[in-house]
């Protein structure tokens, strides 16, 4: 009789904490579990604000274009063309043998736009030249490129004194440029340049110049080209200084 | 088991029938009494009944709840319901637009697109029209050149010429001066002709 009591005691036990209240719905208005994306919203705005992809299917040659121009030099011995790129507004980089014995020196761009040159330096060291413009020139180039053994890269100019070209290739490696008339490294790349690339950027895959192509191993046919960095170097060791006239060494 | 079985072995039973049949032998009965429950028994009991009543209490006062609870789980429902309704129809407008949307974005991709081949086909002109124009440069350039040459051997020529014709003697590097800008300006203009033609 007892267990039977204990047992319809913990039955009634079980049932009435079985049988608590359901839970009691959230405090909460319901219009705040998804509050309405208004027409004028920014979120519904950016259905129609969408990102495009980059629009010109070949935005590393124009931009390589953009900064690159030719330079024409009328010595004692006649016409020279050269290749250079824009560093600011008026001030380009090319090569001292570019612009080397000038009596007239002018600069083209890609555009068409003509400017007379109104000061030239060249490096004491290396075969580096400062040319200033009276005009402004399109666009500076990014000069923070770097060039390792491998690296694809573009050989860009004016070759032969013709159009633009821009002509890919890889950077063969870092050798001493010392038996190349350059103090300091410089690389050697496989790309097809030709004479008047000379001055011309070589640039890295983000069109950054890496460098300054000035010459062509004859023995192997590869571009040669200072690093960036090596003319750095050079320009602050030794600075820069008039342009050899012509007929001179 | 069955119900018979238990009966033939209930010695209640086969003493009961044994008094209906008078049997002798049998052991006299004492008379049967009632039961009395002790205190204990009825203190049981009665936590029982205050138990029981509890339950109920208790179960009475769930059930009033759920119920209660169970409207405002109801109402919530019809709120929902129609939120969710406008948030679909909301939905609705919001795909309608970015659909219209997308087939904007694709027209203007189409036009880009067309308008990037425009561009290009523009660009390789100009770069084209910029070599025309520096190969036209060069050319004055080298005219520059030829003629500075030629301006200088006119003028030692003409020097000359005076020195001839006043009749005073000709200093020979003089001559040769004259002479080698002669024949710088010689060479220009043959190397102005090889580049350019003489026509």
């Amino acid at each position: 009789m007892t267990g039977r009591l204990a047992l319809l005691l913990a039955a009634a036990a079980l049932l009435a904490a079985g049988c608590g209240p359901v839970e009691a719905p959230p405090e909460r208005s319901p219009a705040a579990v998804a509050p309405e994306v208004a027409a004028e919203s920014p979120a519904a705005r950016g259905v129609t604000e969408v990102r495009l992809p980059v629009l010109s299917r070949d935005g590393f040659q124009r931009r390589a274009a953009a900064i690159t121009v030719r330079v024409r030099n009328l010595t004692c011995a006649g016409l020279g063309t050269g290749s250079g790129f824009a560093v600011d507004s008026s001030t380009l980089i090319t090569n001292r043998h570019v612009v080397a014995g000038a009596d007239l020196l002018e600069v083209n761009t890609a555009d068409g736009r003509s400017f007379d040159v109104t000061a030239a330096e060249v490096g004491v060291l290396g075969d580096i030249a400062f040319v200033t413009v009276d005009g402004a020139l399109p666009v500076a180039a990014d000069l923070s490129g770097r060039a390792e053994p491998g690296a694809e890269v573009a050989a860009v100019g004016y070759p032969q004194g013709g159009p633009f070209t821009l002509s890919r290739g890889v950077v063969i490696d870092r050798v001493d440029g010392t038996p190349f008339d350059v103090d300091g490294p410089i690389l050697r790349v496989r790309a097809e340049v030709q004479p008047g690339n000379s001055g011309g950027p070589l640039l890295d895959r983000r069109g950054r110049v890496a460098g300054v192509v000035y010459a062509i191993e004859i023995a192997t046919g590869l571009a040669l080209a200072i690093p960036m960095a090596t003319v750095d170097a050079l320009l602050e060791r030794a600075g820069t200084t008039a342009v050899p006239p012509c007929g001179s060494p | 088991m069955g119900d018979g079985s238990r009966r033939a072995t209930d010695p209640w039973d086969e003493a009961l029938r044994r008094h209906v049949a008078g049997a002798p032998g049998g052991e006299p009965q004492p008379p049967r009494r009632g039961v009395r429950l002790g205190v204990p028994w009825l203190v049981a009991l009665g936590v029982a009944v205050a138990a029981l009543a509890g339950a109920a209490a208790y179960l009475g006062w769930v059930a009033d709840e759920n119920a209660d609870r169970a409207e405002r789980w109801r109402e919530r429902s019809i709120l929902l319901q129609d939120l969710v309704a406008d948030r679909t129809r909301a939905l609705n407008r919001q795909t309608a637009r970015l659909n219209a949307a997308a087939d904007r974005v694709q027209e203007a991709r189409d036009l880009i697109a067309r308008s990037e081949e425009d561009v290009a086909a523009l660009e390789l002109r100009q770069r084209e029209l910029a070599d025309e124009k520096a190969q036209v440069e060069d050319e004055r350039a080298a005219l520059i050149g030829v003629a500075t040459r030629l301006e200088d051997c006119n003028e030692g020529l003409a020097d000359l010429l005076q020195v001839v014709a006043s009749d005073l003697p000709v200093p020979p590097a003089e001559v040769d001066r004259v002479a080698a800008a002669c024949s710088s300006a010689n060479q220009a203009v043959a190397g102005y002709v090889g580049r350019y033609g003489g026509g």
